[in-house]
C-alpha cells in the first residue's frame, strides 16, 4: 500500500476560532422550538390544575370556616357532633380527590409525554441524523434540552404543590383525623417539594426509556407503566418507608391498640400531637413479639377492658392487665418535626435516581449507533 | 490533506459486519461519488465519517486527522442524511433558526438567499414542502454552515430528474464558489459522471475500487474478440469480468497505456457505468489505484 504524507493546503473556512462553542442560551432557543408542543401541553395542564385548585379551595375554605365557627379544635375534633358533621362535609368536597390524583399524576404525564418522546421521537423520525451532526454535539444538545425542560417544569410543579398545600394544610392540621394527613401517600408526594422532585424524576426516567426503546408510542407506554408502577409501589410501601427512623414508644396512649401498619396521624391524648403513628406490636411474657393471631386475641381482650361496662373508657384497666400479665404494647411514630426531614430524604433519593437516569441516557446517546 | 481517512475500519451490528477492513484516503478538493449496491455499506461508511456510528474496529478521521464526530469535526463537516430528515412540524424559518443556533458558524443570509432563489417560502411548514424542496432545504442548511467537507447520503434518491439536476447544480456551484470537498453516495451512476471526479466503489461491506475517475477509466478497457481466444487473452491482462455470447466474448480488463491488444480483439474505452457494473458483478476484483495517502501515523502499523 502506498503511503504518502499529504500537507494541508486548504484553510478551514472561518472555523479558526477552535474551542468556541455554541452558547447555552442559543441552545435553549433550539430546545424551545423543538419542544414547543410539549411546552404548550405543560402550560395547558398547569392552567387547568390551577383553575381546579383555586375553585376547590373556596369550597374547602368555607368548610374550614364553618368548622372553626362551631368551636371545634384539634384536641377534640370529633367530640362534638357538629365537628364530626363539618369534618365529614369537608371530606366530601368532590374536587379534592380528583385534584390530588391529578397532581399526583402530573409527574407521570411529564415523564410520559415530554421525557419519553424527547430522544425516541428523534430516533424514530430519523431527525437525530440532523441534530446529532450539527456543531453543537449530541450530548450538549441533550443536556441543554433537559435542563431547559427541568427549568420550566420545576417552578410549575412547585407552584402546583404550593397551591394544593396552601389549600389543604391548615384545614388538615385541624381535622386530619376525618380526612387524612400530609403523611399519607397522596399528600406526601404532592407537597411543594415532592411534586417537582417527582416531576424531575419522571422526566429523567422517561428520557432514559425513550433512549432505550427508540419508538415514541412504545416509550410513552413503557414510561407510563414504569412510573405508574413506582408511584403505586411508593403508595403501597410508604408506611413501611416512613418506619425508617421512626421513634419507638411503649407509653400506652392508644385506645384501640392497633397492630401492624397504623398509618394514622395522632391527635392529642392518643399519641404525640401531629405525629404519624406508623406501626404497632405486642411483646409477650417471654420478651418476643407476638404472632398475628395471638396479638389479635390480646388486642380484643384489651379493647374489652378499655371499654368498661358502664360505657366510660378506662385506659388504666388495659394497662394494668398488660403489666399483670407481662405484656407490653409498643408502637412507632414519626414526630411532626420529622416530616420535612423525611420529605428531604425521599426527595434526594429520587433526585439521585434521576441523575443516574440522565447519566445512563448520556451514555446511551454517546454510544448510540445509527 | 485528506478529507477522509479510514484505517482497518469495521462496523458490526449484532455480529453482522456492515463494513469490514476499510482502509482508504480521499484527498481534498474532489467531488467523491460513493457507489455500491444496496447493503454495500455506503451509509455506514458515511455515518462513521460524520460521527453518527462508532467503528467496531479501526478508526476514521476527517479533514487531516480530526476524529470523526469530535467537536472540531462537527463544526467543519456538514451532513445531509438519506431522506433528508428535518423537523416536519416547524416552518422553514424556524428550521433556519434551529440550524443557526446549533452551529457556531452559520451563514443565515446565505441560506435565505439560496431558498429565495429556489422559491421556497420561509413561512411554510417543512412537512408541506415537496421532496425536492426538502432536499434543497437540507442542502441549503448544510451549505450555510460553510463546511470544509460536505457529506451527502443518497441526496438524489427520492427526486425526479429535474430536482436531481437542480440539487446537483447547487452542489456544483457551492464547490466552485467555496472550494469545499464533497462526498456523496448514490445509485444513479449515470448522473455521477457529470459531477464526480473521484470514485469509491463498495461491495458487501468492503471497498472495491478507489480512485480518480479519469484514471480509473483510462486503466480499464472493454475487449471484444473470439471466445476461443478468451482464455489466452485472460492470461495477458488483469481481467475484471468476462461475458460470453456465442462466439464473441467481452472482457473488462485492467490495462496499462503502453500495452498492445491481441490481434482479432477490439479494445474500446469503458464508460463509468460499465466499469461500476463490472466490478459489482465481480466482488473479488479490486482496484486501489487512487492516491492512498494514508497519514504517517498509520504507516508503521
Amino acid at each position: 500500500m502506498t503511503t504518502t504524507v499529504a500537507s494541508s493546503s486548504v484553510a478551514s473556512r472561518d472555523h479558526n476560532a477552535s474551542g468556541q462553542r455554541v452558547s447555552w442560551h442559543r441552545l435553549m432557543h433550539v430546545a424551545l422550538i423543538q419542544n414547543r408542543a410539549a411546552l404548550i401541553t405543560i402550560f395547558g395542564a398547569f392552567v387547568t390544575l390551577v383553575i381546579a385548585i383555586v375553585i376547590g379551595r373556596d369550597a374547602v375554605s368555607a368548610s374550614y370556616a364553618s368548622y372553626l365557627a362551631a368551636g371545634c379544635t384539634f384536641a377534640h375534633p370529633t367530640d362534638l357532633q357538629v365537628c364530626a358533621n363539618t369534618a365529614n362535609q369537608f371530606a366530601d368536597i368532590p374536587s379534592f380527590t380528583p385534584i390530588v390524583i391529578a397532581l399526583r399524576l402530573f409527574p407521570l404525564v411529564i415523564g410520559a409525554f415530554i421525557g419519553a418522546p424527547l430522544v425516541a421521537r428523534e430516533m424514530e423520525s430519523g431527525t437525530y441524523r440532523f441534530a446529532w451532526t450539527q456543531g453543537v454535539g449530541r450530548i450538549r444538545l441533550l443536556l441543554v434540552t433537559l435542563a431547559m425542560l427541568a427549568l420550566i417544569v420545576t417552578p410549575v410543579a412547585v407552584v402546583l404543590g404550593l397551591l394544593l398545600g396552601g389549600w389543604y394544610i391548615h384545614p388538615y392540621a385541624v381535622i386530619n383525623i376525618a380526612v387524612g394527613s400530609h403523611w399519607q401517600s397522596g399528600l406526601f408526594t404532592t407537597t411543594w417539594w415532592m411534586t417537582p422532585v417527582w416531576t424531575l424524576f419522571a422526566l429523567a426516567l422517561g428520557t432514559l426509556v425513550g433512549a432505550l426503546v427508540k419508538r415514541t408510542v412504545a416509550a410513552i407506554a413503557t414510561t407510563v407503566v414504569i412510573i405508574g408502577g413506582v408511584l403505586a409501589a411508593v403508595s403501597q410501601f410508604l408506611p413501611r418507608i416512613l418506619d425508617i427512623g421512626a421513634v419507638a414508644s411503649s407509653r400506652l396512649m392508644l385506645s384501640y391498640f392497633p397492630l401492624g401498619t397504623i398509618n394514622t396521624v395522632a391527635t392529642e391524648g392518643v399519641g404525640p400531637s401531629g405525629s404519624l403513628l406508623v406501626r404497632g406490636w405486642l411483646i409477650g411474657p417471654r420478651g418476643r413479639v407476638l404472632g398475628s393471631h395471638a396479638a389479635k386475641r390480646v388486642r380484643v381482650h384489651l379493647i374489652g377492658l378499655y371499654q368498661s361496662k358502664g360505657g366510660a373508657n378506662d385506659p388504666g384497666a388495659a394497662t394494668r392487665w398488660l403489666t399483670l400479665h407481662h405484656y407490653k404494647y409498643w408502637f412507632t411514630y414519626q414526630p411532626a418535626d420529622h416530616f420535612w426531614i423525611l420529605q428531604a430524604v425521599v426527595g434526594l433519593i429520587l433526585l439521585a435516581v434521576a441523575a443516574i437516569c440522565v447519566l445512563a441516557t448520556v451514555r446511551i446517546i454517546r454510544h448510540s449507533r445509527s | 490533506m485528506n478529507v477522509l481517512e479510514s484505517f482497518g475500519l469495521g462496523v458490526s451490528y449484532r455480529g453482522t459486519w456492515a463494513l469490514r477492513d476499510c482502509t482508504l484516503a480521499v484527498p481534498e478538493g474532489h467531488i467523491v461519488a460513493l457507489v455500491g449496491s444496496n447493503g454495500a455499506g455506503k451509509t455506514t461508511l458515511l455515518h462513521c465519517a460524520v460521527g453518527l456510528t462508532a467503528p467496531t474496529t479501526g478508526e476514521v478521521t476527517v479533514l487531516g486527522g480530526i476524529g470523526a464526530g469530535s467537536p472540531d469535526a462537527l463544526e467543519r463537516v456538514a451532513f445531509v442524511a438519506q431522506e433528508t430528515p428535518l423537523y416536519r412540524h416547524i416552518t422553514v424559518r424556524a428550521m433556519l433558526t434551529v440550524a443557526a443556533n446549533m452551529n457556531q458558524h452559520f451563514d443565515r443570509n446565505l441560506a435565505e438567499a439560496r431558498l429565495a432563489t429556489l422559491d421556497i417560502p420561509l413561512d411554510r411548514r417543512i412537512g408541506r414542502l415537496s421532496g425536492g424542496q426538502q432536499a434543497q432545504l437540507a442542502l441549503a442548511l448544510a451549505l450555510a454552515r460553510r463546511p470544509d467537507l460536505l457529506v451527502l447520503d443518497e441526496p438524489l434518491a427520492r427526486l425526479d430528474p429535474l430536482a436531481r439536476h437542480e440539487v446537483m447544480a447547487v452542489v456544483m456551484s457551492a464547490v466552485a464558489e467555496e472550494g469545499l470537498s464533497v462526498i456523496f453516495s448514490s445509485h444513479v451512476v449515470s448522473e455521477l459522471e457529470r459531477v464526480a471526479d473521484y470514485l469509491i466503489l463498495m461491495n458487501h461491506g468492503r471497498i472495491q475500487m478507489v480512485g480518480v475517475i479519469e484514471d480509473l477509466l483510462s486503466k480499464h478497457v472493454v475487449l471484444s474478440g473470439p471466445t476461443e481466444q478468451a482464455a489466452s487473452v485472460a492470461e495477458l491482462f488483469a481481467v475484471v469480468q468476462s461475458q460470453h455470447a456465442g462466439r464473441q466474448t467481452q472482457i473488462v480488463a485492467q490495462v496499462d497505456a503502453s500495452e498492445e491488444f491481441p490481434k482479432d480483439w477490439v479494445a474500446e474505452n469503458i464508460s463509468l457505468d460499465e466499469l461500476v457494473l463490472a466490478y459489482l458483478r465481480e466482488p473479488s476484483a479490486t482496484v486501489m489505484s487512487g492516491p492512498l495517502a494514508v497519514s504517517a501515523n498509520h504507516a508503521g502499523r
